[in-house]
């Protein structure tokens, strides 16, 4: 079975010539809710702006069998839904219908299909009747989420978060991970909070040096000690031995 | 300055309205001539920071406190157009949300503000393109919009034209030093962090 | 946030909050060139007053609230009249006529405003076929109004935390070193802005002036 997303042997190196990413190799097949974790620098929001066909580097990604390039890049951006760490940089209409409207309306899609999509994705994401409000006046949690509705009006095929629980007080994070949950959608989780993706994930990658270095169940991965720390990263407080709780 | 509805007469207001429109009218084509989609976000953010600039207050005499364009500053980054269309915008806003100057004056102002500010600063400027010269090409040009803006009250019968100098200029002259000051610094800390802000394509 | 964008009494319902916005920003216009041109005698004024009055109460936005606000254009006011002694005989004359035009004006722009929402006037801006750049733009100002007031506050939340007031030249430096990084920290967001507009199919729909 073609897989939904494949990266092979993919290189980037930023304008000033540091690698970021550096043989880069995994696949992840349709309904799968991956993580991606890894220390700062290791690569993982190059391999998401790549995938998003905001960045082109050598080797290949393929997005449902078709490889990504310079020219057919756009075709993608309907397919791969990504969704910032700060929705102030993804929320910029004045309100929230506009913002969650903005995709569909640039797929050329007519105001009735618009407004389906508009009312499908705030149903989701469950803030419907947020349609006229401005983003200045919602919360942090509110935010996270009307920046997801952005995303999945265009319904897109994998949705992917770079460090969703960032900034979230823990009751606006318990329903960002209720909602991920609820979503029946391939979803791609990248950041620091290993008890997210321990909770939503039930495969998770590690990163580090723009390459996979680990590739397996979240659990088993992130418990290995050795393998964490190798990689500037460390086993989650709830899976901790009592002996090891004092770390 | 910006001056409020009921300061000028009808023919001033109309006279001033062609000018600035003619000039909007030109930086929006030169605009276009070479636009490129990154421009949108870029002018609305610059735009945005603009505006939030010009609400600060600089104490300067007494209670009194200045507050500056930031239209030269502009016309260095991102061009003399660019910033005026930004200026002109600002204006508007300003006089819709704060009453700070009038709707049928918005000619007037632009021109005092913004193509004196945005053209006229730039073309000063760029004597000598360093940001001495876009310090004192903002002091200039904020004084050149004083003079025309005394002459525009003049003209209205509000004030005779002496009297309107004399005031309209030391007024700006005083927000002019602010501005000139500000101008240089800001350019200063850009330069240190990062410069590369200083090579944008400018229209 | 504490900054209402102007937005204070825009949501309130009455027939002026509901008037059709061509008709109403018509009506506006008409009246503030009416106060630019008609000569003020007393029955004019008079007459304003009392019709603008009139229509903030329909309108439900309390009379202290706008009074606040037309304060704004007393500084220029007093401008100009510590001037008079300058001028000759028709000096009184001249500051009545500019006095009552900018408050009746004033006046007439803050009865328009409080009962628009400024997306809505920024809509009908667009549905009336300004440039989409103007639009876009003017909506991005709105936008990051709030974003980079929140950005500047912590800035000098910040300075304030590390150093103790001195002079006015330090408060100077200081001020302009918060804009610097301001700008660079707006330039910043512009293209990360810029990154999730392409997402969302942006650029795709080719130029868009």
């Amino acid at each position: 079975m073609t897989a939904l997303i494949e990266f092979e042997h993919y290189r980037y190196r930023y304008p000033d010539g540091t690698p970021a990413l550096n043989d880069l190799s995994f696949r992840i097949q349709k309904g799968e809710q991956v993580g991606i974790v890894g220390p700062n620098g290791a690569g993982k929001t190059t391999a998401l702006l790549a995938l998003s066909g905001l960045l082109f580097g050598e080797g290949a990604i393929r997005i449902e069998g078709e490889t990504l390039e310079r020219r057919n890049g756009k075709h993608f951006r309907q397919s791969v839904g990504l969704v910032f760490q700060n929705p102030d940089d993804q929320l910029f209409m004045p309100t929230v219908y506009e913002d969650v409207a903005f995709g569909p309306q640039n797929l050329g899609w007519d105001k009735g299909r618009v407004d389906e999509a508009v009312k499908a994705a705030l149903q989701a994401v469950e803030l419907e009747g947020y349609q006229e409000k401005s983003s200045h006046h919602l919360s942090s949690g509110e935010k996270k989420r009307v920046a997801i509705a952005t995303v999945l009006s265009m319904q897109p095929r994998v949705l992917i978060l770079d460090e969703p629980s960032t900034n979230l007080d823990p009751h606006a994070r318990r329903q960002l991970i209720n909602l991920i949950e609820s979503m029946d959608i391939t979803t791609i989780i990248a950041g620091h909070d290993l008890e997210l993706i321990l909770e939503l994930c039930d495969r998770a990658l590690i990163m580090a040096g723009g390459r996979a270095v680990g590739d397996g169940s979240p659990r088993s991965l992130f418990r290995d000690r050795f393998l964490m720390e190798k990689h500037l990263l460390e086993v989650p407080y709830s899976l901790r031995s009592r002996t090891e709780q004092a770390y | 300055m910006h001056i409020p509805d009921g300061f000028l007469d009808t023919r001033t207001i109309l006279t001033t309205s062609a000018i600035s429109a003619g000039a909007l009218y030109v930086a929006v084509r030169k605009i276009n001539q070479h636009f490129s989609p990154y421009k949108v976000p870029l002018m609305g953010v610059l735009a945005s920071f603009a505006f939030v600039a010009q609400l600060l207050a600089f104490p300067v005499v007494g209670g009194t406190s200045a507050h500056i364009t930031g239209a030269v500053l502009l016309a260095v980054i991102l061009g003399p157009y660019t910033s005026l269309v930004i200026i002109a915008l600002i204006l508007v806003l300003q006089a819709l949300l704060f009453q700070h100057g009038g709707i049928l004056t918005l000619g007037a102002n632009v021109l005092n503000l913004g193509v004196m500010g945005s053209l006229l600063g730039y073309l000063i400027y760029r004597i000598k393109r360093n940001f001495l010269m876009a310090g004192v090409a903002s002091f200039l040009a904020l004084v050149a919009g004083g003079v025309c803006g005394a002459a525009e009250l003049a003209i209205s019968g509000r004030l005779p034209f002496h009297a309107a100098v004399i005031s309209m200029t030391s007024a700006q002259a005083i927000t002019g030093v602010v501005e000139g000051f500000v101008t240089f610094s800001v350019l200063a800390v850009i330069q240190s962090v990062r410069p590369d802000l200083l090579s944008l394509e400018k229209i | 946030m504490r900054h209402s964008f102007l937005d204070k009494y825009s949501d309130l319902d009455s027939p002026l909050h509901r008037m059709d916005l061509r008709l109403k920003l018509g009506a506006f216009l008409a009246l503030l060139i009416v106060f630019a041109a008609v000569p003020m005698y007393w029955e004019v004024v008079v007459a304003a007053l009392i019709l603008l009055t009139g229509l903030f109460l329909l309108a439900g936005i309390p009379l202290q609230y706008v009074a606040r606000r037309a304060l704004v254009i007393l500084p220029f006011l007093l401008f100009i009249i510590v001037f008079i002694p300058l001028f000759q005989e028709q000096t009184w004359l001249v500051a009545w006529h500019t006095f009552a035009r900018a408050v009746c004006s004033v006046l007439t722009l803050i009865l328009f405003v409080s009962t628009t929402r400024f997306v809505v006037l920024l809509q009908m801006l667009d549905e009336l076929g300004m440039p989409r750049m103007i639009v876009q733009v003017l909506s991005f100002i709105y936008r990051f109004f709030f974003v980079l007031i929140g950005e500047l506050e912590r800035m000098e939340l910040a300075s304030r935390a590390r150093a103790p007031r001195r002079g006015k030249m330090y408060y100077y430096k200081a001020l302009s070193r918060m804009l610097g990084m301001l700008i660079i920290r707006s330039y910043e967001r512009s293209e990360r802005v810029y990154q999730a507009m392409q997402l969302r199919g942006y650029d795709s729909e080719g130029t868009d002036a």
